[in-house]
């Protein structure tokens, strides 16, 4: 029996935006993102708080729908699914992991209840073609914390079956917020270990939202986002980034491997343009 | 694990909430269920209670067969006839097996040849094994009788001689032996059936024959008789067997019992004949009432549990928020969500059913132990089933109603917790219109005289509106309260306003105290109103506090009795009561005790006990004169010029009270000495009423003066002049037919008693004026204003005659409450005429009259046949339907109060964390504790307060309204019912709310403010 679809499934935006209203204001928290990710890829969502980040992972994942834009998660356009559909989506083929482990977890359960739970959203038939949930956390390497009450386990702990409960029904894609923060470093190790083997044992697709560089290392890609915008390296056919408030740039990693942080360079604009020169000692 | 595995351990993960609601629950199955068991119950109370006092004449079944009209068959033809209609099997669930017996009702038999007066001749089935022996054997075979000791004795009977029993005209074959004799008082009533072989009345006139004891004979000796025998069976109802459930179906047993064809073919014919029908469709307004008063509290209570269930579960559903959001992300459909968000209260509830249903029935069964009538049953009915069903139903719709934001609310939104949808004001106004249609619905019912389920209702409804109208004002006054409060320093006030301005929790607090209160101080009120009624009611239905029906020869013999029974003259008093007359009758009491010695109270007539013996027995010009034995006087008669001689007769009362009119001859001018034999006065003294003069039957006219000198009896002189100087008055009140004033009387100081008259075919009297002229008299009030007595009026006396009564004013009388006339008893036998009517005769006894009273009366000889007391009437009352529906909205009250406590102290319990979040950020910005305690403290007591005084003002008017319709057994006595409001019970009930909300609210605001610490916040952080 295998929890896994077969492939990860891809992502791809187009001028995706949410606008909130807050009393008579209306704030756009998310301004016309393109993002490509493909199936199996790992990537990080980074950026500062208020950035959107998570509210983009709010709109993947069919949580909160889109003010404007279209937004693919494999052959869907989730503007175009029913709230019904919405569900069954994520049911069988999104997995989410909110902010807080804790917060995606029945507290009075162990583990295995709660792996368990979320499989309880699938029907009967396929539920038999998931791994049972000892066999899944023991695949995930928390066999040991298998029959413990949530209250009772670390906080690395309860995240890695947060992500474990996420991937209960074999999802093609992992929504993850923040699963590293608050954590300490063998705990976050953990958790991205975790990650990985998901992504490499069952072939997810995993977009994770951080403020940790190191996860964005971790996983392979980062995309950066401010005010509500992905950087360059959202999309595929194209070097994008984008200018922050206090006039910073992220620059693409190839050009961070040869212009490593600390590089001086000379700023000039030509008219359409910005050239950078790097300016040797 | 399993589902419910998982259900289970959320339910002790959030142990307190589930406990809560749990109880919550448990309490609403119990107020559901509770109304239709007690209401079965107190129907079964009433039907046993109505059984148990009804005379066994109006509900069991009475098979006859009378020889009259088919002499064609014999006795024995009528008893087959007989014993085999009544072994109808259709009764033997209700009826014990049928008497058997042949009778003949109105013997005359014969001592010694001597008539002794009237008697039952009869035959019982089992007699022998029935009744006690005094003495010799039962009767074995035909010829042979036995009598009973009473009989025996009064007329010296031996064993061994012989009777006539009068049975037949021709006095053939009619000649017994007495071969026994019996105690009639042990006679089992399961064999002698209706009559009782203790029948010996006095005649009730002095010519008149007495009612005998039965004569019992061997069935063989109706063999041959050709008298009117009848042949009878009576199968007697055992109450004990009747439960309500069964009453159609004892109805229909007992009609089809009695309507067979009384004929068929050349069978004997046999009626049948029940008063139960009758019986129990008089009932039948009890039981609807009782029943409407289960609907109105079971209404209110199950009201009141949704709304609990409601609050409960809504706060609850706040800590379940997340869990149900997860179960969203998760992908689960709208049913397993569903399943999931309500799972847990739902188990509770399912829970709450056995557990509210055995917890209704334990109380159930123990107020029927203590106060219903006996043997009262506590069934599981289907009413109690249907409203356990509909209170469950209830329950999950109100779980379902109190969780729709977190089941419906979309994941983001009730994962950020940020605010649910206002409900549609359109929606609220909607519930609040219906309650006030149904409120002015039960005051319209209520105007109209009506008591259904719908005007019982009104209280709480009135209750409800009040809550809700609240839930629309409170808010506005909070939030002027928040205005004045925010310049100022008291941020308690401050934060306590704003919290009731913004928190429909607390608002929905308010209604929930509002319908409770409300029904608890309509309870209380009304149970200490009713038993107010009650305790005036009962006194004025029984008269003493304990009063004996005796068998007395005389009402003169009785008030002697009693006299010397009690020469303290505060402990007893003799009283006889008449049932004749169209007006309710006469019970006449000796007035110079009634003061002291009865339950009732003659403020009820608008006298006092301290007045009310005189103006019964106002003091009189003259005392009496006894005689004794013989009478001869001294008379000289100067007969006026025209007239003739006159007829000189004496009237005088013996000691039982009966007037005798004895004639002393005619009066020829001159002086002479008429003499009368006086034989009803040599055991016992007579006493002197009235010398009459009647013109000789020769002469037309008398006129006269007739001076009488002197008179002796057997004693010696009789001393005229002892009634006084003016203990003499002409006319008399006292004779057949009143005499009107023709004559005068003087006494003169030589003890000369001087009379003159000019009279023409009609009589001349003179009296001792130791009587009143009319006899005063209170009437009952239902007889003022409806055409009855004006200030002087007449009553009917215990003769039955018509006599002048003075009217000395109305009320409720003693034992006659609103009709009938109320006298004294010396005065009315003072003016009693001739022989009594039937007469209850009855001694009254005060509260603290010692028992050697009723010893010294029962070894005087007067048999006790029956006894009453007013504790035994309030128990009585208190099993009235009034009052067992009160006695339900008591109980109902003690329900709906812990429902609203409970729900207080769940709801403090289960939301003191979420709102120990703010006040934990507002000890983070410096807010003192204390005065977090205080805001606390001042919000609940605040609400508690508001939903408090609705409720006291509600119940109140409630009551008010209500009352009027509902306490219909005092209403219809009592001269001025009191309808409330019983301020001192009721204000008792309030304090003690208020302590139970105050302690609540205080546990609440120290609960929160406890966990208000801003490590709280880091916690949420984190």
């Amino acid at each position: 029996m295998s929890s896994v679809p077969g492939v990860g499934l891809s992502i791809r935006c187009e001028e995706l935006v949410y606008i909130y209203c807050t009393g008579d204001v209306d704030v756009v928290a998310v301004r016309g993102v393109d993002l490509d990710v493909d199936a199996g890829e790992r990537i990080a969502l980074l950026g500062p708080s208020g950035s959107g980040k998570s509210t983009l992972l709010g709109m993947l994942g069919g949580l909160i729908p889109p003010s404007a834009g279209r937004a693919w998660i494999g052959d869907d356009e989730i503007g175009g699914l029913t709230e019904r559909q919405l569900l069954r989506m994520r049911a069988d083929r999104v997995g989410f992991v909110l902010q807080g482990a804790a917060r995606n977890l029945l507290p009075y359960g162990t583990a295995t209840d709660n792996v368990r739970f979320a499989q309880r959203s699938i029907s009967r038939a396929r539920r038999s073609d998931l791994l049972q949930p000892l066999a899944l956390l023991d695949a995930l390497g928390l066999a040991d914390i298998a029959d413990q009450p949530m209250a009772t386990l670390a906080g690395g702990e309860q995240q890695r079956v947060a992500l474990a409960v996420a991937v209960a029904n074999g999802p093609g894609l992992l929504l993850a917020d923040e699963p590293t923060s608050q954590l300490d470093e063998p705990a976050r190790d953990a958790v991205l270990d975790l990650l990985e083997a998901v992504n490499e044992r069952f072939g997810t697709t995993i977009v994770v939202v951080t403020h940790d560089e190191e996860v964005g290392r971790r996983l392979g890609r980062t995309v950066s986002m401010r005010f509500g915008q992905v950087g360059h390296e959202g999309r595929k056919d194209g070097q994008f980034t984008v200018v922050g408030k206090d006039g910073s740039v992220h620059l693409p990693d190839e050009i961070l491997a040869e212009w490593p942080p600390g590089t001086r360079v000379v700023v000039e604009l030509d008219a359409d343009h910005v050239r950078l020169t790097r300016r040797h000692p | 694990m399993t589902f419910l595995g998982l259900i289970m351990r959320g339910l002790r993960w959030r142990l307190v909430s589930s406990v809560a609601v749990a109880l919550v629950a448990v309490v609403a199955m119990v107020g559901a269920v509770l109304g239709p068991l007690y209401a079965s119950s107190a129907a079964d109370s009433v039907v046993r209670e109505g059984l148990a006092e009804a005379a066994p004449v109006s509900t069991g079944v009475l098979m006859r067969a009378q020889r009259a009209g088919q002499t064609q068959f014999t006795p024995g033809d009528l008893l087959d006839a007989v014993a085999e209609r009544a072994a109808d099997p259709s009764l033997d669930p209700w009826y014990a097996p049928g008497t058997l017996a042949l009778t003949v009702t109105d013997g005359r038999p014969k001592v010694r040849d001597n008539p002794i007066g009237l008697a039952m001749i009869g035959w019982h089935r089992g007699q022998c094994g029935a009744v006690e022996l005094r003495s010799g054997s039962c009767p074995s075979r035909q010829g042979e009788a036995m009598i009973s000791a009473r009989m025996a004795d009064q007329f010296d009977v031996s064993l061994g001689e012989y009777l006539r029993l009068g049975i037949r005209a021709d006095g053939a074959n009619d000649k017994v032996k007495v071969v026994g004799t019996y105690d009639a008082a042990t006679a089992d009533p399961a064999v002698w059936g209706l009559v009782s072989p203790a029948q010996f009345l006095p005649a009730p006139a002095p010519d008149g024959p007495d009612r005998l004891d039965e004569i019992v004979v061997d069935e063989g000796t109706f063999g041959s008789s050709s008298g009117d025998v009848a042949a009878t069976s009576f199968r007697a109802l055992d109450p004990a067997t009747v439960h309500v459930s069964e009453l159609p179906g004892l109805r229909q047993a007992v009609e089809s019992a009695v309507a067979i064809p009384a004929s068929v073919g050349t069978e004997p014919r046999t009626v049948a004949s029940t008063g139960l029908p009758a019986f129990l469709d008089a009932l039948d307004p009890e039981l609807a009432y009782v029943a409407a008063a289960s609907f109105a509290v079971t209404a209110a209570l199950v009201l009141l549990a949704w709304f609990a269930l409601f609050l409960v579960v809504s706060a609850t559903s706040e800590e379940r928020s997340g869990e149900v959001a997860l179960a969203k992300l998760r992908g689960m459909g709208a049913r397993s969500t569903f399943i999931f968000g309500l799972a847990e209260p739902l188990l509770l509830l399912l829970v709450a059913v056995p557990v509210g249903l055995a917890a209704a029935y334990a109380t159930n069964a123990f107020i029927t132990g203590k106060a219903m009538a006996p043997g009262t049953d506590t069934a599981i009915t289907t009413s109690a089933l249907l409203a356990l069903a509909v209170g469950f139903l209830g329950g999950v719709v109100a779980a379902t109603l109190a969780s729709r934001r977190i089941l419906t609310a979309p994941v983001i939104e009730q994962l950020r917790r940020t605010g649910g949808r206002r409900a549609r004001l359109a929606r609220s106004v909607a519930v609040d219109a219906f309650a006030i249609a149904l409120l002015a619905a039960g005051i319209y019912q209520l105007r109209r005289g009506g008591s259904d389920a719908l005007a019982l209702l009104t209280p709480s409804l009135l209750a409800l509106t009040m809550g809700l109208l609240a839930v629309r004002v409170v808010p506005r006054l909070a939030r002027l309260e928040v205005s004045r409060a925010r310049g100022s320093r008291r941020v308690a006030t401050f934060v306590a306003a704003s919290n009731i301005a913004r928190r429909p929790g607390g608002l929905r607090t308010v209604v929930l105290l509002s319908l409770a209160v409300g029904l608890t101080v309509f309870a209380v009120d009304g149970w200490a109103v009713a038993s107010t009624n009650r305790d005036d009611v009962a006194p004025a239905e029984v008269g003493g506090w304990e009063v004996l029906h005796v068998r007395s020869h005389s009402a003169g013999d009785l008030l002697s009795a009693v006299r010397t029974a009690d020469p303290s003259g505060t402990q007893a008093l003799a009283a006889v009561a008449t049932t004749a007359g169209s007006s309710g009758g006469l019970i006449a009491i000796d007035a110079s005790r009634i003061g002291a010695v009865s339950a009732w109270d003659p403020a009820w007539t608008g006298s006092s006990r301290e007045e009310i013996g005189s103006q019964l027995h106002p003091e009189q010009v003259g005392s009496p004169i006894p005689l004794r034995g013989d009478l001869s006087i001294d008379v000289d008669y100067d007969q006026a010029l025209g007239s003739g001689a006159v007829d000189l007769a004496v009237a005088v009362r013996d000691a039982s009270g009966l007037l005798h009119t004895v004639d002393l001859g005619e009066l020829r001018p001159g002086p002479s000495t008429p003499t009368a034999a006086l034989p009803m006065c040599v055991d016992a003294p007579c006493a002197l009423e009235a010398f009459i003069f009647t013109p000789s039957p020769l002469a037309s006219r008398g006129a006269g003066t007739v001076t009488i000198s002197g008179a002796q009896d057997s004693s010696g002189d009789v001393d005229l002049t002892s009634a006084g100087s003016d203990g003499w008055r002409s006319g008399a009140t006292s004779v057949l037919v009143r005499i009107p004033p023709v004559a005068t009387v003087s006494v003169e100081e030589s003890g000369r008693l001087v009379t003159s008259f000019d009279v023409e075919g009609e009589s001349a009297a003179v009296e001792v004026a130791d009587h009143p002229t009319q006899l005063p008299v209170f009437v009952g009030s239902e007889l003022v204003g409806s055409g009855g007595p004006a200030s002087e009026a007449t009553v009917t006396g215990l003769d039955g005659r018509a006599l002048p009564a003075q009217l000395l004013g109305s009320g409720v009388l003693p034992r006659k409450l609103g009709t009938g006339a109320l006298a004294d008893l010396s005065s009315a036998l003072a003016v009693m005429g001739s022989a009594p009517t039937l007469l209850d005769y009855q001694v009254w006894l005060a509260a603290d009259a010692p028992p050697s009273i009723r010893a010294a009366l029962e070894a005087d000889g007067y048999e006790v046949l029956a006894v009453e007391s007013v504790d035994e009437r309030l128990s009585e009352l208190a099993l009235g339907s009034d009052a067992l529906a009160l006695r339900l909205f008591l109980v109902a009250a003690v329900v709906a109060l812990m429902i609203a406590a409970g729900t207080l102290l769940a709801g403090t319990y289960i939301t003191a964390r979420r709102r120990a979040y703010e006040l934990a950020a507002m000890r983070s910005l410096g807010a003192d504790q204390g005065v977090l305690v205080r805001s606390g403290r001042l919000e609940q007591v605040a609400l508690a307060f508001i939903g408090t005084a609705l409720g006291l003002v509600a119940g109140l008017v409630g009551a008010a309204i209500t009352l009027p319709n509902l306490l219909m057994s005092v209403t219809d006595v009592h001269p001025a019912p009191w309808f409330g409001p019983a301020w001192l019970p009721v204000l008792a009930t309030i304090v003690g709310v208020l302590l139970l909300l105050g302690l609540v609210a205080e546990v609440g605001a120290r609960r929160t403010a406890r966990l208000a610490q801003p490590d709280l916040l880091r916690a949420v952080q984190e």
